[in-house]
């Protein structure tokens, strides 16, 4: 089965879906970044890495593993593994901007 | 994502029939721009001493009116005045600090990068670079306060 055979309208819609979240989650991403370097402030740290690996990493394994198994490079026994690992992607993100919440309340309490 | 800092620029020529009241023509640089102080007004402020003081102090970091008027030596409605008029003319914006009580003090931020006047070719312009404009400065702000 080729990579692109099963294309459905629905399908294609699906893809283009998901990259555009990617391609815009990185632009924040991007900002926070440049809001890190401008600032030097550690919560736009956290959140920058929170949203390259949210949109970024996960999303690009998340493309390459589908790929993979849908080429039969990847054997299906591993698509749960697969499946884990974004997920534990995407929790990592999640939790790096949470800790800059918690950066940005702390800093507030200082008075800095 | 262009350039670091939004510029502006403006042309100051004077035509020859017109009042030296309206040294400054009200360029019409699409919008955004519209509210750019005249050449006149930034050169008043920086004319005048505690402004630069405000200036100097609020672009290390953002200070309320009561600590500028410390820093001044003078009263902090003479601070107020000076601050109205750097926030009209955008050279200083005003940001909101929490403090630990949970209430928050107004305090302000010299938003003035560069500002610079160019002689050429018959024509007088001159450039106001600010900082703070940009989206990842707004993003910042944004999450900061969060």
């Amino acid at each position: 089965m080729g990579l692109f055979s099963g294309f459905t309208t629905v399908g294609l819609a699906t893809t283009v879906a998901a990259a555009t979240t990617a391609a815009v989650g990185l632009y924040i991403g991007y900002q926070a970044y440049r809001g890190l370097r401008r600032h030097d402030s550690a919560p736009m740290r956290y959140l920058s890495i929170g949203m390259v690996l949210l949109f970024g990493v996960a999303y690009v394994v998340a493309f390459a593993g589908t790929a993979l198994l849908r080429v039969g490079r990847l054997p299906l026994v591993y698509q749960d593994y697969f499946r884990l690992v974004v997920r534990l992607l995407q929790l990592a993100g999640l939790l790096c901007i949470a800790y800059s919440l918690r950066l940005t309340r702390s800093s507030e309490r200082t008075g800095d | 994502m262009s350039g670091r800092y939004p510029r502006t620029q403006r042309a100051a020529e004077q035509p020859p029939d017109t009042s030296t009241q309206r040294l400054m023509p009200q360029a019409d640089d699409g919008p955004g721009v519209s509210d750019e102080p005249a050449l006149a007004t930034v050169l008043d402020l920086l004319d005048d001493g505690h402004v630069r003081t405000i200036l100097t102090a609020t672009s290390v970091e953002p200070l309320s009116a009561k600590e500028l008027s410390d820093r001044c030596d003078v009263s902090t409605a003479t601070i107020y005045r000076r601050l109205d008029r750097l926030t009209d003319a955008g050279l200083v914006a005003e940001r909101t600090r929490p403090r630990a009580d949970g209430h928050h003090d107004t305090v302000y931020a010299a938003t003035l990068e560069e500002f610079s006047v160019r002689l050429h070719d018959g024509k007088l312009t001159f450039d106001v670079d600010r900082r703070g404009d940009d989206v990842a400065d707004r993003l910042t702000r944004l999450w900061e306060e969060f």
